[in-house]
This record gives C-alpha cells, sequence and structure tokens, in this order.
C-alpha cells in the first residue's frame, strides 16, 4: 500500500518537472515601472513563462543559490544600473550565460557603464552614453504632434520568421542607442538595422570634422547573440521599444499614419531569446553499410555506405520535424573528402549514401550547422576506414595479360626447345 | 660495296653451321621479339603492374642469357667448352630454366 503512494507521488514529481514551466527574472528600474511593460510581461507569461518582476536594487533576489538557479531567463530593462541587488554582478550574469540560460536586455541613451560592460561581455558594442539615434527622414511623430527626430521608424527587420515572426508592415518604433558588432563575427546577428538615412551622435558634444559616426545600416537598434552553448542573449538599444506605449502607439511617418510592429517583434524576439522557438534537437546518429542493417566498427575503402541523423526542431513543448537542404555532411580526415548536404523525408530523419574515397586512415564524420535563428548542431562521430586485405585484390588484372601471355609462350617454347633438342637427329 | 660482300661472307660462313645452332639462333630471336613486344605495350599503356611488366620481359631476358649459354657450349666452333659434352650442358639448361620460370611465375602476381 505505501509502496503505490510513493509509486503514485514520484509519478506526480515526474510529471511536475516533465512540464515544468521556465521562469523569468525582469528586473526594471523600480517596480513601479510594471504598469509601464504590462503589455510586454503579459506577453511573456501567455507564453508559459512564471515572470517574476523586481526593481534592480531589490536585494530579495536570488538568481544563483548553492549552486542552482532559481530562474531560466533574465530580463533585465533597467538602463541606469549601475549594479544589481541581491548579489548579482557581471561575473554572475555571465556564468548564468555561461550555464545555458538566457537574457533579454535593453538599454537607453542614459545608460550606464555597468550594462554597456555587460552589452560588450555579450559581444555588442553600444556606441557612448548620451548618443541618440538620429534620421530626418524616417522619424515618426506622434499623436500629439512632437517630432522629435529621435523617434525612429526602423523597418529593416533581419529576414529570419523563427527569430522576429513574419513580413511586417509596420515599422518597429525605436529611441535610444546604436550598437556594432564586429564584422567577422560568427555569433552575433543584427535583428534590426538602422534606416540607411540615420546616424548616432551625441546632441551635446560637437561634431567632428570630418565627422565620423556610426550611420546607416552599420549601426544595429537590435542585436541578438547566440553563444556557442546555445544560450541566446538580446540586445536592445532603446528600452521604450518595450513599453505599453509604443506597442500601442499610432505614429506619423511621413505622410501615413500607421500604428507599430512592437508588440508582434517583441514578443516574437522574447520568445526566441527565451528557447521557445528555433531550438533544433539532433539524435539518432547512425551509418551502416548499405545492404546491412547493423554499425560497423569500421569501413573499407571504396565501400558505399549510408549516414542518418533525425533532427527535429522544438517549439515550446511541441516538436516536429526539421525541414531543411542545407545540413552539410563532411567525411574529413585533417580536411574534408567528403562535403555534402544531407536529404531529408519530410519525416526529420536525414540521409546520405556516398561512397568512401580511396584513402585509409581515421575519418570523423562532422556535423556542424550553424543556421542564423536557430541552435546550432555540432556532431563528430570518428569512423576508420582500413585498405584492402590480400585477397581482396583482383585476382587476374586484364592489362596485364600481355605479360601473362609472353611468360607462358617463353615456357612453351623452352619446352619445344627441349623436344627438337633431344630428338633431332 | 663492303658491307654487301661482308653480310654476304657472313651468310655464307653461317650457313655452314649446324642445325642445332641454327634453332637455338631462332629461338633466341623469338625471345627478342617477344621482348620487344612487351616492351612497346608498356610505353603504350603505361607500366601500371610494373610487377607484371617486369615478370615478363624478364621471362624473356632470362631466357635469351640461357639459351646463348647452352647455345656457347653446344657450338662446336667454340673451343673454350669442349670439355663438356651436349646432354651436361642441356642438363644444366633445363634446371637454370625451372628456376628462372618459378620465380617469373611468383613474382608475377
Amino acid at each position: 500500500m505505501a509502496r503505490l503512494v510513493y509509486l503514485g507521488l514520484a509519478l506526480l514529481v515526474a510529471l511536475q518537472s516533465a512540464c515544468a514551466s521556465k521562469s523569468v527574472l525582469v528586473l526594471l528600474q523600480n517596480a513601479n515601472e510594471a504598469s509601464k511593460y504590462s503589455q510586454f510581461i503579459d506577453g511573456i507569461a501567455a507564453a508559459e513563462f512564471v515572470v517574476d518582476v523586481r526593481g534592480y536594487k531589490d536585494s530579495s533576489i536570488k538568481l544563483r543559490e548553492y549552486g542552482t538557479w532559481h530562474y531560466d531567463d533574465l530580463v533585465l530593462l533597467a538602463p541606469k544600473a549601475e549594479g544589481f541587488g541581491g548579489g548579482i554582478d557581471q561575473q554572475t550574469i555571465l556564468d548564468f550565460v555561461d550555464s545555458g540560460h538566457n537574457v533579454l536586455m535593453a538599454v537607453s541613451s542614459d545608460v550606464s557603464e555597468a550594462m554597456r560592460s555587460l552589452a560588450s561581455e555579450f559581444g555588442v558594442d553600444l556606441d557612448d552614453k548620451g548618443t541618440k539615434v538620429y534620421d530626418h527622414f524616417n522619424y515618426a511623430t506622434t499623436a500629439d504632434g512632437k517630432s522629435d527626430h529621435t523617434l525612429v521608424a526602423a523597418k529593416d527587420l533581419v529576414k529570419i520568421p523563427v527569430m522576429v515572426g513574419g513580413p511586417y508592415k509596420e515599422p518597429v518604433l525605436f529611441r535610444g542607442l546604436a550598437a556594432t558588432i564586429s564584422a567577422s563575427s560568427e555569433l552575433a546577428t543584427v535583428v534590426l538595422s538602422a534606416p540607411a538615412s540615420a546616424y548616432s551622435h551625441d546632441p551635446r558634444k560637437p561634431l567632428l570634422e570630418p565627422p565620423s559616426l556610426l550611420v546607416g545600416g552599420g549601426a544595429s537598434l537590435i542585436t541578438a547573440v547566440q553563444a556557442r552553448n546555445n544560450a541566446r542573449m538580446v540586445v536592445a538599444g532603446g528600452v521604450e521599444m518595450f513599453s505599453n506605449d509604443f506597442f500601442d502607439a499610432q505614429v506619423t511617418v511621413g505622410r501615413t499614419k500607421t500604428s507599430t510592429a512592437n508588440r508582434a517583434v517583441c514578443l516574437s524576439l522574447a520568445r526566441w531569446a527565451f528557447q521557445e522557438s528555433g531550438v533544433l534537437v539532433a539524435s539518432g546518429l547512425r551509418h551502416h553499410l548499405l545492404g546491412q542493417a547493423e554499425q560497423p566498427w569500421g569501413y573499407r575503402v571504396n565501400d558505399e555506405v549510408e549516414f542518418l541523423v533525425d533532427v527535429v526542431e522544438r517549439e515550446g513543448n511541441s516538436t516536429r520535424p526539421y525541414k531543411s537542404d542545407d545540413i552539410q555532411l563532411e567525411f574529413t580526415m585533417l580536411s574534408p573528402y567528403i562535403r555534402l548536404p544531407l536529404q531529408h523525408d519530410n519525416q526529420g530523419t536525414f540521409s546520405l549514401r556516398f561512397k568512401v574515397p580511396d584513402v585509409y586512415g581515421v575519418f570523423k564524420y562532422d556535423i556542424d550547422y550553424s543556421r542564423r535563428g536557430y541552435s546550432y548542431i555540432k556532431l563528430t562521430h570518428q569512423v576508420p576506414v582500413r585498405p584492402f586485405k590480400h585477397n581482396e585484390y583482383e585476382r587476374f588484372l586484364t592489362c596485364a595479360y600481355p605479360y601473362y601471355a609472353s611468360a607462358l609462350s617463353m615456357m612453351a617454347g623452352f619446352f619445344g626447345l627441349g623436344f627438337f633438342y633431344l630428338y633431332h637427329k | 660495296m663492303l658491307l654487301a660482300d661482308i653480310f654476304q661472307a657472313f651468310k655464307d660462313e653461317y650457313k655452314k653451321s649446324p642445325v642445332r645452332v641454327k634453332v637455338l639462333d631462332a629461338f633466341l630471336l623469338y625471345a627478342l621479339a617477344t621482348a620487344g613486344v612487351q616492351f612497346a605495350y608498356m610505353l603504350l599503356v603505361g607500366s601500371f603492374p610494373f610487377n607484371a611488366f617486369l615478370a615478363g620481359f624478364l621471362s624473356c631476358i632470362g631466357f635469351f642469357a640461357l639459351t646463348v649459354c647452352l647455345r656457347m657450349q653446344v657450338d662446336p666452333a667454340n673451343k673454350e667448352f669442349a670439355g663438356t659434352s651436349p646432354e651436361r650442358a642441356f642438363a644444366d639448361y633445363c634446371l637454370a630454366n625451372l628456376v628462372l620460370h618459378l620465380v617469373v611465375w611468383n613474382y608475377m602476381g
């Protein structure tokens, strides 16, 4: 009887952890500001997250306790924060990311050095404190007629639906700092870049002659970074982008009145940042000789083999087979001998048939898939390739037939000579 | 003019040699011709099974060398080998050819 109870309890616990919701810590400038961002916070909560909203100086915040993390994701909407309460400092946040958790942070022109330094640790170089993004052609005028050219209506969203959603007719309203990423960065993506006529400038300082500014497409308004352990960090240059005012705003850009796409973009980006979309899981790596079922310890040169792997795309709690033609397989020993794309049946099984090259040694199956917006797939599997055994060569070579024939004819000649020599009078 | 006379004199003298020697000479030419054919074939298609080429070529050359030795021992005009009987010479020739062809087929692969 007691055993049944324990079994029941264990089942309950397992069930609980299986569909446990993920928890998000939102740090605002102070807790009263929660009403300013209520639509954003409700949007996250609607995606089955447990949201905890605090002011950044709240000393009862506990991000980590005795080695375990209390939250799965962190949202920092406190651009002026110099330090955080509860013992959270930059190193804690970096450890948070290193252990696979995600951070979404937004700054403004009054950014503190602590936030700028955190962003640069993430690989995003924010412009100096006090600079603002101006655009004298794509600025938005709010309903009360005020036109501050710092309110930029940006339409250059990156075309990755899994990150920001479908194509939008409305612009994204933005006010704040511009950022840059290194041109050679493989991990950072510019999600929203400034319009071509925009520039970033500190109005209190005079312009240099000639001016050296962050301009146009080189200025990133929202940057997303996916670390090598698949932790995601989003750095948005304007915290007001997430506010109710910008979600509901009706603005005039040029001569057209339009609403904004902020709500859809911000919530879609938040879901991407919290690993709710664009997560790929690869499993079931297997390979075998054509015509056999079991996985061999290794191959022989010139064998025909088939390689298979299953990839699913996780979205929230549901998975579906991943459909893409660009996952590449490398069969490599110091340098790739075979590099071909995998073909998929629409059930998520990716496969390739190929012929082992005519070189023996220790090869490696290598999949290194980094598609922007999706988590990285890095799989390797070592497989030795042996040369021919002595009895695996052809017995008689066609091109050596003349030599066989001549040696035989020499033997016949000797035989004939012997006959003549011995029996001729 | 002089060359033609030399050739004619050679041919008259050669006709006087015994039949045995002339047959051996014929076999020598046959071995050389076969070796030449093999060499030409190798120049044409490349030396891919090099061991097979060497085995075939050297079977011809080895046979040539052994038949030359037999001819030297058997030719009555040759004073050096007057002591050995033709049967003894042929027995040596047989043994040597046995060894040669054993090696050739082993190396042929």
